[in-house]
C-alpha cells in the first residue's frame, strides 16, 4: 500500500501543486457563467415583458425557448461549433439558449399574474404605462422572475462545466483530464468548487429574493426612520 | 363641476353599457350612482377619467372637456378609490398615500408633511401605521388608507367605486360615517358607485338610479323615497324591500357581480388558486366577450387540475338562469338543491352576475340593521 498513496494524499499533492491552476479555472468558470447569465437575463427580461404586451405571439416564443432547453446540452454546443467555432464564445452562446426558458417564462408570468385590478388602480391614479411597469408589475413580479434567474444561473454554472469538451475553458478542463486520465483527485478538484458555486449562486439569489420581499423592506424602513428619529432627538437636547 | 352630456358607451361586442346620459354634478356635490349589476353605473364611472372612453356625447370638468387633456395627466388630477384590491400590496402605507404627489412631482418635504397630516386626520397615528404594508392592515384600514390615498394631491374631484363593498356591515357603516364627516369639511365633489341602497341614502346628495344603461330616476334620496318615478324605483328603494318582495319578482335585485369569472382556456390549477384566494367554490367561465360558457366547482377543477386539465374540462353548463324569465323563487329554488352561486344571464347568454345565498344573507342583514338604526332614529326624535 505503501507505494500506492490513498485519494486524499493525492487530492492534497495536486491542489497544492496546482492550486494557482485551480484558481484560474474557477476564476474563468465564474466568468463564462457571468456572462452567460447576464446576457440571458438581459435578454430574456425584456422579451417577457414584450410578451406579456403581445399575448399571441407568447406562445410561439416561449415554444422555442422549450425547444432549446430540451435539446441536449452537450449536442447544442456541437451545433454552435459551426456558428462560432471553438471556445468559450460558442460556450456562452449556447449556455443563454440553454437557459432562456426559465427566465422568460417566470418572466412572463409573474408579471401575468399582477391582479388587474392592482395595475387598473394605478392608471386611474395617472400612471403611464412605463411607470406601471417599473412601480408596480416588475416589483410585484420580482420574487418569480428571481426564482426562475436562480434556476437558469444553477443550470448555466452544471452545463459550463461541459465548455471544455469545445475547447472552452473553466473547470470542466480538470474534470474532463481526471476522466481522460482516470484520476480521481482531479475530476474531484474540478467537481468540487464547480458543486460550491452551483450552491453559492442558488443561496445568493434565494438571500436576494428574501431581502427584497416587501415585509422585509418596511422593517428596514421603519428601523432607519427611527435611527433617524433618535439623532434628531439626540441632537435636539444637545 | 363635472358634465355627463348625452353620455353613451357601446362595447366592441356591441353591448350599450350606457345609454345617452345626461347629468351635471355640481361643485362640492356628493352624486351616488346605483342600479342592479350591468347597469352601467361603473362604466359611467370610469368614463369620467378615461379609463373607458366614451363612445358618444362628452364629458366636461370644471368646464374643460376630457377628450381635450392627456390621460394620464387628467387621471392624477381626480381621486379614485375602488375596492380593497386598490392599494399596491408592496409599498408602505406612506408610499400609497404618497403616490399620486409624487407621480406629480411634489418635494419631498411636502409630501411628509401632507401624508402625516391625513394620517391625522384619519385618526390612524402615523407613528404606528406609516411604515405598515396593506396585508398588515385590516379590511376597514385599509379603505380608510384608499380613501385619503385619493385625496393625498388634493383633487377636487374624486371618484369612488364601491369603495367599501368588501367590508362586513359595521365597518363599513363605520367608514360610511367617516366619510359623511370628511365630506363636510373639504367640500369634495364627489361620484360615488355602489349597489347598496342603504348607502347612496346615506352619502348622496343626489341618487342617479339607473339600469341597463338608462338613467330611471335622478334626485335626492328624498325625493327618490317620497316619489319614485316608476314601479322599478319603488322596488329598488323599497322601505323594507325584502318583506315586500314576492316569490314571483325578477331575479335581478339580487344579481350581484360574479366574484370569479375565468377563460376556458385558463389551466384548472389556475382557477383553484383563484377560488382558494377568494375563499370561493365555484367559478364562472366566459369567452373573451362576456359571453357565459359554463361554471366550475371546486371538486370537478381539483379533478381536472390533477389532470393537468383547463376550465373547460372542468365545466358544468347546466346550472344557470336568465334575467329576463327567471323569478326569485327559482332562484331560491336552486339555491336549496345547491349552496353554490347561480350564474344569471342576459338573453344573448351574456353573464351579468351571480345570485348566492351569502349575497342574500347579506342583503337580509343590511335591510335588518337600516330597520334597527331607523327604529332608533324614530325613538330619538
Amino acid at each position: 500500500m505503501t507505494e500506492f498513496p490513498g485519494f486524499f494524499e493525492l487530492l492534497v499533492d495536486f491542489v497544492g501543486s496546482q492550486y494557482d491552476r485551480i484558481l484560474y479555472l474557477t476564476w474563468e468558470h465564474i466568468y463564462i457563467s457571468a456572462v452567460a447569465l447576464a446576457i440571458t437575463v438581459g435578454f430574456c427580461m425584456p422579451l417577457g415583458i414584450y410578451l406579456t404586451r403581445n399575448e399571441r405571439i407568447a406562445n410561439y416564443v416561449i415554444g422555442v425557448a422549450n425547444v432549446f432547453q430540451t435539446i441536449p446540452s452537450l449536442a447544442l454546443l456541437g451545433f454552435l461549433i459551426f456558428v462560432f467555432g471553438i471556445g468559450n464564445d460558442n460556450a456562452i452562446a449556447a449556455l443563454f439558449l440553454y437557459a432562456m426558458l426559465p427566465v422568460l417564462q417566470n418572466t412572463y408570468i409573474g408579471i401575468r399574474n399582477v391582479p388587474q385590478a392592482t395595475v387598473q388602480a394605478a392608471r386611474g391614479m395617472g400612471m403611464t404605462e412605463m411607470q406601471i411597469l417599473r412601480r408596480v408589475e416588475l416589483p410585484l413580479a420580482l420574487p418569480v422572475i428571481i426564482g426562475g434567474v436562480r434556476v437558469a444561473a444553477v443550470w448555466i454554472i452544471g452545463t459550463a462545466a461541459l465548455a471544455a469538451a469545445i475547447g472552452g475553458g473553466g473547470l470542466g478542463k480538470l474534470i474532463f483530464s481526471g476522466l481522460a486520465s482516470i484520476r480521481n483527485e482531479v475530476i474531484v478538484a474540478g467537481a468540487f468548487p464547480a458543486t460550491i458555486l452551483a450552491l453559492a449562486a442558488d443561496q445568493g439569489l434565494k438571500s436576494l429574493r428574501s431581502h427584497l420581499r416587501p415585509e422585509h423592506r418596511a422593517r428596514r424602513l421603519a428601523r432607519k426612520a427611527e435611527i433617524m428619529e433618535r439623532k434628531e432627538v439626540a441632537t435636539a437636547t444637545n | 363641476m363635472v358634465e355627463y352630456h348625452k353620455v353613451s358607451k357601446v362595447f366592441d361586442d356591441g353591448t350599450k353599457a350606457v345609454d345617452e346620459l345626461s347629468l351635471t354634478v355640481g361643485k362640492g356635490e356628493t352624486v351616488v350612482f346605483i342600479g342592479p349589476s350591468g347597469c352601467g353605473k361603473t362604466t359611467t364611472l370610469k368614463m369620467t377619467n378615461r379609463l373607458e372612453e366614451c363612445s358618444g356625447g362628452h364629458i366636461s370638468i370644471g368646464g374643460e372637456d376630457i377628450t381635450m387633456v392627456d390621460p394620464v395627466q387628467l387621471r392624477r388630477g381626480i381621486g379614485y378609490v375602488i375596492q380593497e384590491t386598490g392599494l399596491l400590496p408592496h409599498l408602505t402605507v406612506v408610499e400609497n398615500i404618497a403616490t399620486v404627489p409624487q407621480l406629480l412631482g411634489w418635494p419631498k418635504r411636502r409630501i411628509e408633511e401632507r401624508v402625516a397630516e391625513l394620517l391625522e386626520l384619519a385618526g390612524l397615528p402615523p407613528r404606528e401605521f406609516r411604515y405598515r404594508l396593506p396585508s398588515q392592515l385590516s379590511g376597514g384600514q385599509k379603505q380608510r388608507i384608499g380613501v385619503l390615498r385619493a385625496l393625498a394631491a388634493e383633487p377636487d374631484v374624486v371618484l369612488m367605486d364601491e369603495p367599501f363593498g368588501a367590508l362586513d356591515p359595521i365597518t363599513r357603516d363605520r367608514l360610511q360615517g367617516e366619510l359623511v364627516e370628511l365630506q363636510e369639511k373639504l367640500h369634495k365633489t364627489i361620484i360615488f358607485v355602489t349597489h347598496d341602497m342603504d348607502e347612496a341614502l346615506k352619502l348622496a346628495d343626489r341618487i342617479v338610479l339607473m339600469r341597463r344603461g338608462k338613467v330611471e330616476q335622478i334626485g335626492s334620496p328624498d325625493e327618490l323615497q317620497e316619489s319614485p318615478a316608476n314601479d322599478f324605483v319603488r322596488d329598488f328603494i323599497g322601505e323594507d324591500r325584502l318583506s315586500q318582495i314576492t316569490p314571483d319578482m325578477s331575479v335581478e335585485f339580487l344579481v350581484e357581480d360574479a366574484p370569479l369569472v375565468v377563460r376556458p382556456t385558463t389551466a384548472a390549477q389556475e382557477v383553484l388558486d383563484g377560488m382558494e384566494d377568494l375563499g370561493r367554490e365555484s367559478a364562472q367561465v366566459c369567452d373573451p366577450r362576456g359571453r357565459w360558457l359554463g361554471m366550475v366547482f371546486l371538486p370537478q377543477a381539483k379533478a381536472a387540475a390533477g389532470r393537468g386539465g383547463t376550465a373547460r374540462d372542468a365545466m358544468r353548463t347546466d346550472r344557470k338562469l336568465h334575467m329576463s324569465e327567471a323569478s326569485i323563487q327559482d332562484a331560491a329554488q336552486m339555491l336549496a338543491d345547491q349552496s353554490v352561486p347561480i350564474p344569471v344571464l342576459d338573453d344573448e347568454d351574456a353573464l351579468l352576475g351571480v345570485v348566492s345565498d351569502e349575497g342574500v344573507a347579506r342583503m337580509t342583514i343590511t335591510r335588518l340593521t337600516r330597520q334597527k338604526r331607523q327604529s332608533r332614529t324614530e325613538a330619538a326624535s
